[in-house]
């Protein structure tokens, strides 16, 4: 490379690098991600990654980024922990892994870790601690009781451990008092003063406790609850990026969606209810009876959701059922409930269209209608 | 059935499978670790249940396949006539081209039933 060549290259990078700074977007961050990338600077690629999946955890194609660079970093590791594991396992060796794989978030995999270390070394705390780490991540993007409820356990027993596992006692008092649960999260973070009494996060986090409100009486199992029926936390700490709750979408928004893939192709009936099973909008063909059908997607619908949570496999997103009937399909999306039935002779896939046409009707109209009340 | 069953398992993204009566009985099971056999057994049964019960205000009992997508997982019921053939897979499986392998499954245990 020629000394122009060089100083085209550093200009461009100065020129990323302060766009990724100064207007943090997916954009811009996967622009200087690949241009690393192809410098072949791959620790920087892999420092830009991760600050990008820090800011957008969301963000499908910066993940598949940061994971295959990580994956690239960190692949001798885990071959070496691995042969560590079968010649002369640790609990350290069980915990590096698995903290390898739950920031590539193979959960399962990180999850089979912890629970052979817990086999092998059950007074250590590390493997509790991630395992309640996992499963909180899964509360936070799921809402699910029973991710909540095992990830208290396994950090509580972390901390039984450990009094001074710092990173189980301060998930532990996160949690508490994003559920409600203020004078348990007060405990948790008065314990850490203990051992770290100048800890600025957690006199910062003793500080948010006072002004959080609090529910008339601390059961967990009944804050969860709630937490799970509103699909959102009681106080969430991270209140810039908390789910907004869905605005109050009119009928009128649904049915004109419906109105507009009405008559397609295979399509006997359209059916939209909220998560409760009350209905919002349908639509039927001529002759065909869009109430028992209500009846019946919506008891498919409220069978498959209790199944997805029972069988830990976590909130129910879609469902696809084929009959001599004809084809069913059900998507959840944003706390309301899209129902398709289809003639015995439609395709699976051309119902999934008429669905995804549905979803994309919905949210433009609401689009909207946020614009026109604006 | 069960190295059926254990085939089914080595393909990508399949965590375990298992044959289940529609009461709930398992016929035989090869799920991966830290998969509880006494949990999805029962709720697939009442999965199984459920869904026959809701299809009979339609006029039909009977359903061939259920893909039910969650968060952090896909679960399939096949029928296979005396049974159901139920497969876990991680959630970011290809569903189409491993359904092939599930489908291939199913027909080999319907054929080892009529044989025996």
């Amino acid at each position: 490379m020629g000394l122009f060549d060089t100083l085209r290259y550093k200009k461009d990078l100065e020129r990323l690098e302060k766009s990724a700074r100064e207007e943090p977007s997916t954009e811009n961050f996967l622009s200087l991600i690949k241009k690393y990338i192809s410098l072949g600077d791959q620790d920087n690629a892999l420092r830009v990654a991760k600050q990008a999946v820090d800011q957008f955890a969301d963000a499908d194609d910066v993940f598949e980024i940061y994971c295959k660079l990580r994956r690239q970093q960190a692949q001798e590791e885990i071959e070496t922990l691995k042969k560590n594991l079968k010649q002369r396992p640790t609990p350290s060796a069980f915990a590096q892994l698995a903290e390898i794989y739950k920031d590539l978030r193979e959960d399962e995999t990180a999850m089979k870790y912890c629970r052979q270390s817990i086999e092998t070394f059950p007074n250590d705390d590390r493997s509790y601690c991630i395992l309640g780490e996992l499963r909180l991540r899964r509360f936070y993007s799921d809402f699910l009781r029973k991710d909540a409820q095992l990830a208290i356990t396994h950090l509580e027993k972390a901390y039984e451990l450990n009094i001074r596992n710092y990173r189980s006692l301060i998930a532990l008092s996160k949690i508490y008092l994003q559920i409600g649960m203020v004078q348990k999260a007060r405990q948790r973070l008065k314990s850490i003063l203990l051992f770290a009494p100048e800890d600025e996060n957690v006199k910062k986090l003793l500080d948010i406790s006072a002004n959080v409100p609090k529910p008339p009486h601390e059961d967990v199992d009944a804050l969860l609850h709630q937490v799970e029926s509103q699909r959102r936390l009681h106080y969430s700490l991270d209140r810039e990026n908390a789910p907004v709750a869905l605005s109050i979408l009119s009928h009128e928004i649904f049915q004109e969606a419906l109105e507009s893939i009405k008559g397609a192709e295979g399509l006997l009936s359209l059916l939209i209810c909220d998560e409760d099973g009350n209905l919002i909008a349908r639509y039927a063909k001529e002759n065909i009876d869009a109430h028992t059908y209500f009846e019946v997607t919506v008891a498919i619908y409220q069978t498959v959701q209790d199944s997805s949570r029972q069988m830990d496999v976590g909130r129910f997103q879609k469902a696809e059922l084929e009959g001599p009937f004809g084809n069913i399909h059900i998507v959840s999306s944003d706390g309301v409930v899209y129902m398709a039935v289809g003639e015995f002779s439609v395709k699976s896939e051309i119902l999934r269209k008429h669905l995804q046409q549905l979803l994309k009707a919905v949210s433009i109209n609401a689009a909207k209608n946020t614009t026109k009340n604006r | 059935m069960r190295r059926i069953l254990q085939q089914l398992n080595r393909e990508v993204g399949v965590k375990g499978s298992m044959v289940v009566s529609p009461d709930g009985l398992v016929v035989m099971a090869e799920l991966g670790e830290g998969i509880d056999q006494e949990v999805v057994a029962a709720m697939a049964s009442s999965t199984i249940v459920s869904t026959k019960r809701a299809l009979s205000l339609c006029g039909s009992e009977k359903f061939d396949r259920l893909i039910l997508t969650a968060a952090h997982g896909k679960i399939v019921f096949v029928d296979i006539e005396l049974a159901y053939l139920l497969v876990l897979t991680d959630k970011n499986i290809n569903i189409d081209f491993t359904l092939l392998e599930i489908d291939g499954a199913a027909h080999r245990i319907r054929n080892t039933w009529k044989i025996e």
